[in-house]
């Protein structure tokens, strides 16, 4: 429950930055103070709630949009990079960016167990 | 154990947010651009984008209204000029900013500072050929009037108002078009400069061309006989625009300064080494009118499409303007205030290019190595110096030396330039170039008048300022006039002045005087009912002034004619109609004399379908292919003897040519293919390359089936930077070069106009684009399927306020609560 409710609340709070903080990457640092705050028992947890809680609002924040778009400008940046459809450079570059974000969760994790 | 994982997790994420942050090679940075509230995704519009907004502009004494209707065609309604133009900006800028920006570095020779070293040997060239001299003597131009200036201050601030929307910070990056972000960098402030320089970009668009250099090798290598064969100044058979029934009274040419010249033509030491040569008939354009008398309603009918290079987002943009004296409609420039093609309530008004050849070489002799004087009869003239600093992105500025004569600027200069059609020569000589587009003058002005015009008188008042890029001003009004008047600064030149490189010693060559307004070609209401101005010549043989052009066209102006001419009771779809005539006149006239060469034991599959083809350059039918690749392959070893990649040369014009193969003998000389040993007739090169076209259209057939003409031509709208996924590529239209209808693989009309001069106007129009400049708006190239498919909008144009905003999809309030 502690897990699940970590990750929304994060979530949301990432949501709300995207909009608050002009500067791309205020998620890393972000994580990682979050999880100074609220460590998680082990680090493979502290690494998937970082991740998750960046690629689920990026992904959404980008689907929400697009859906408003009618999907006109994520297909013409899709075949930018040779793909077929927006969908999969939106996961893609989600699950990427919630890569950096879950090494930033994992890096306070052992901060902590230092 | 765990500080090690600790370090190795910090070092994994501040790496991976040092790589995006940086811009690679041409790759944005990618956190940036990736962002879903500020990057990429800000730029996907949605109806938000498309709803009532107020704006409160920095400067408060502006106010109006834009009511934008279902095409997101804004109409400018407010109380004076300043505010108009203000207004109008703003939405320029709002909708096209980053085309505006880019336009105008690419004419000031400013795009590597933002592009990188890339460019550096375009913005050189830009510098060499004066672009910024001419774009400061326009604004000096300007300057002095004061009401003129005061409308481009205030368009200036429009745009400013945008670029800083709380006047003091530019936009922020979220808020930036799309192109800002992956090029990386930040748009600046507009300056008055800047909309010169775009109308400086259209007058090189236009007219920065001759045959000059290519000329003079020719003569050097042909001889004189040869040339006037194959390079006649009139040849014979031609309409031109001013018809033989207009009755015209030119003045006795007042030519006080008049002389014939002493010099021949110049003659290099030996032949100018250059590049590929120039391209026949990319531009043009079609403009016409038909009087009362031919239409069924008894109103004039105006029709314009200017061909140009078809670009995403498009040049064009289309707006009304209103204010309490003037309510005009039409297609504006991003990047200067105004209408340029449009009508208001009493005229309308097109343009079609003039070919007039505006631009000569001097041949520059230095009075020593320090190249500070040169030589004239008058004795040694001072060279000026104009230093150019190029900015280059993640480089070093690049300084040149630019020398400056009193004909204009050296642009040859010891100087070796590659592969750029408008400067061919690899010059050992010192070649300044004279062109009327560095001269002071307020093309602004006539646009101006243009839309506040009311009559015949005023639409001649408003022309007069318009010196360069020449141009074909059709025109027609609500009270049953119709007119054209080939307007631009023409020197007085005596005959065979400017075809050649001229000697720069001779003070007679030099720019004189200029062909008054009186007896510049101009015809009002002519007897036969309809007027035609496709780039054609002006005049006929009766015309005093001495005149040459850089690129006459033959076949459209013909077809027109003949068209119109038998038409009676004319109606706007008749227009729209003949504007989408596919009809190959210029196939029509040289098919023949290939299949009548044609050996018959050749395979005749492709030839069989040619001798049934009706020349109509359709869509979806491949006899436009097979003759175009035949043409093409035809004219190219015809003319072998003029595409020697060393010296720059040009050939015949395709009109002359196929005059030649009318009427000189199957052995005539140039027919002889210079890489072989036989000397071949034209019935050899007629089989050899109509062999060829059956290999390659066999090859075309089996990787792809049979060809269609749309396919293989490959029509495309590219984006401006050339961005493939923001493009549009085969587009199904027929059509092309030469043809009414002149879609080429990158050239067309790019605004059909047919305007009615009925009360109230009844006016349709489209163009190959959007209104929206964004590649994340619905807006941004939704009109090209119904120009390809030769459909029009019909043009709302509001007589008043309230009922354009009875028909709004949404409005903009600005300064007004």
């Amino acid at each position: 429950m502690k897990y699940l409710f970590t990750i929304l609340i994060g979530a949301a709070l990432n949501y709300a930055l995207f909009y608050v903080l002009p500067f791309w990457w205020a998620f890393a640092p972000f994580a990682f103070i979050y999880f100074l705050l609220l460590p998680q028992t082990s680090g493979w947890r502290n690494f998937s709630a970082g991740f998750l809680m960046l690629f689920l609002p990026w992904l959404l924040a980008y689907i929400i949009k697009d859906a408003a778009n009618d999907h006109v400008l994520s297909a013409r940046i899709a075949a930018m990079f040779s793909m077929s459809s927006g969908i999969f450079l939106f996961v893609i570059i989600s699950g990427i960016m919630g890569l950096i974000s879950g090494l930033s969760a994992n890096a306070a994790y052992f901060l902590r167990k230092k | 154990m765990r500080s090690v994982k600790l370090y190795i997790c910090l070092l994994f994420v501040i790496a991976f947010l040092v790589l995006f942050n940086a811009r690679l090679g041409t790759v944005p940075p990618i956190g940036k651009f990736m962002h879903p509230a500020h990057g990429f995704m800000a730029n996907a519009e949605t109806k938000k984008d498309v709803s009532d907004a107020m704006i409160t502009f920095p400067d408060p004494e502006i106010h109006g209204s834009v009511y934008f209707d279902d095409r997101l065609v804004p109409h400018v309604f407010a109380d004076n000029d300043i505010s108009l133009y203000y207004i109008q900006g703003y939405l320029h800028a709002k909708f096209r900013l980053w085309q505006m920006e880019i336009q105008t570095r690419a004419a000031a020779g400013r795009l590597s500072e933002v592009l990188g070293d890339g460019l550096l040997e375009y913005d050189r060239l830009q510098r060499r050929l004066g672009m910024g001299y001419a774009a400061e003597h326009a604004l000096a131009a300007i300057e002095e009037d004061e009401h003129m200036y005061a409308c481009l201050q205030a368009y200036t601030a429009g745009v400013n108002a945008y670029i800083q929307p709380d006047g003091e910070h530019i936009r922020s990056y979220d808020q930036l078009p799309i192109e800002y972000k992956l090029l990386d960098y930040q748009p600046e402030l507009w300056t008055p400069i800047k909309s010169m320089y775009l109308l400086k970009y259209m007058a090189s668009d236009l007219s920065g061309f001759d045959n000059d250099l290519e000329y003079t090798n020719i003569l050097q290598k042909i001889g004189s006989g040869d040339f006037n064969l194959l390079f006649p100044n009139r040849p014979d058979g031609i309409v031109p625009i001013i018809p033989d029934s207009a009755q015209i009274h030119y003045a006795v040419p007042d030519k006080p300064d008049y002389q014939a010249s002493t010099s021949s033509p110049y003659s290099f030491d030996d032949l100018q080494k250059g590049a590929q040569s120039t391209r026949y008939n990319e531009i043009g354009s079609n403009n016409w009118a038909v009087a009362g008398s031919k239409t069924k309603t008894g109103n004039p009918i105006l029709c314009n499409d200017p061909h140009l290079q078809l670009n995403l987002p498009s040049l064009w943009f289309e707006m009304q303007l209103h204010t309490p004296d003037m309510n005009c409609y039409g297609v504006s420039l991003p990047g200067a205030p105004a209408i340029v093609i449009g009508f208001n309530d009493s005229i309308s008004w097109g343009m079609t290019n003039a070919g007039w050849d505006v631009r000569d070489w001097y041949n520059i002799t230095f009075t020593d190595p320090t190249e500070k004087q040169y030589i004239t009869d008058s004795g040694n003239q001072n060279i000026s110096f104009r230093i150019e600093t190029i900015s280059v992105r993640g480089g070093a500025d690049y300084i040149d030396t630019v020398r400056y004569t009193s004909f204009g600027p050296l642009v040859y200069n010891g100087f070796r330039q590659k592969n750029i059609s408008a400067a061919k020569a690899d010059a050992k000589e010192n070649l300044a170039m004279r062109w009327a587009a560095h001269d002071p003058s307020m093309e602004f002005k006539t646009l101006y008048l243009l839309n506040h015009s009311r009559n015949y008188a005023d639409y001649r008042a408003s022309i007069s300022y318009f010196e360069c890029p020449a141009q074909n001003f059709i025109f027609a009004c609500t009270n049953g006039d119709i007119a054209i008047t080939e307007h631009g600064k023409f020197p007085v030149k005596y005959p065979g002045e400017g075809r050649f490189v001229l000697d720069g010693k001779a003070d007679s060559n030099i720019w004189k005087t200029f062909i008054p307004e009186s007896d510049l070609p101009a015809t009002l209401n002519p007897a036969q009912g309809f007027i035609v101005s496709a780039n054609q010549h002006p005049t006929g043989p009766d015309y005093p002034y001495y005149y040459t052009g850089f690129d006459y066209e033959f076949y459209r102006n013909r077809v027109l004619n003949t068209a119109i001419q038998h038409m009676q009771q004319i109606t706007v779809e008749d227009m729209q109609h003949l504007q989408q005539n596919t009809f190959n006149l210029m196939a029509s006239e040289v098919l023949p004399v290939m299949l009548d060469h044609l050996n018959g034991e050749a395979n005749q599959k492709y030839a069989d379908a040619l001798r049934t083809w009706n020349f109509e350059d359709n869509a979806e039918i491949p006899e436009p292919v097979y003759f175009q690749i035949w043409w093409d392959d035809l004219y190219a070893l015809l003319w072998d003897e003029f595409s020697d990649s060393s010296v720059a040369l040009i050939p015949p014009n395709y009109y002359n040519t196929i005059h030649i193969l009318h009427t000189e003998s199957n052995d005539f000389s140039y027919y002889d293919v210079q890489e072989t040993k036989e000397k071949e007739t034209l019935t050899d090169i007629v089989t050899r390359t109509y062999n060829t076209m059956v290999a390659s259209v066999d090859s075309i057939t089996k990787a792809s089936g049979d060809p269609k003409w749309y396919t293989w031509k490959n029509t495309s709208i590219m984006h401006l930077a050339q961005l493939p996924a923001f493009s549009r590529t085969q587009i199904k239209v027929g059509g092309y070069r030469n043809i009414v209808n002149a879609v080429s693989e990158n050239h067309g009309p790019s605004w059909r106009m047919v305007v009615e001069m009925s009360t109230p106007i009844n006016a349709y129009g489209i163009y190959p684009g959007g209104q929206s400049g964004n590649p994340g708006s619905a807006y941004y190239d939704n009109f090209i399927d119904d120009w390809a498919e030769g459909k029009y909008h019909r043009l709302a144009f509001y007589s008043s306020a309230e009922e354009a905003e009875r028909s709004a999809m949404f409005q903009i309030s600005c300064n007004t609560p």
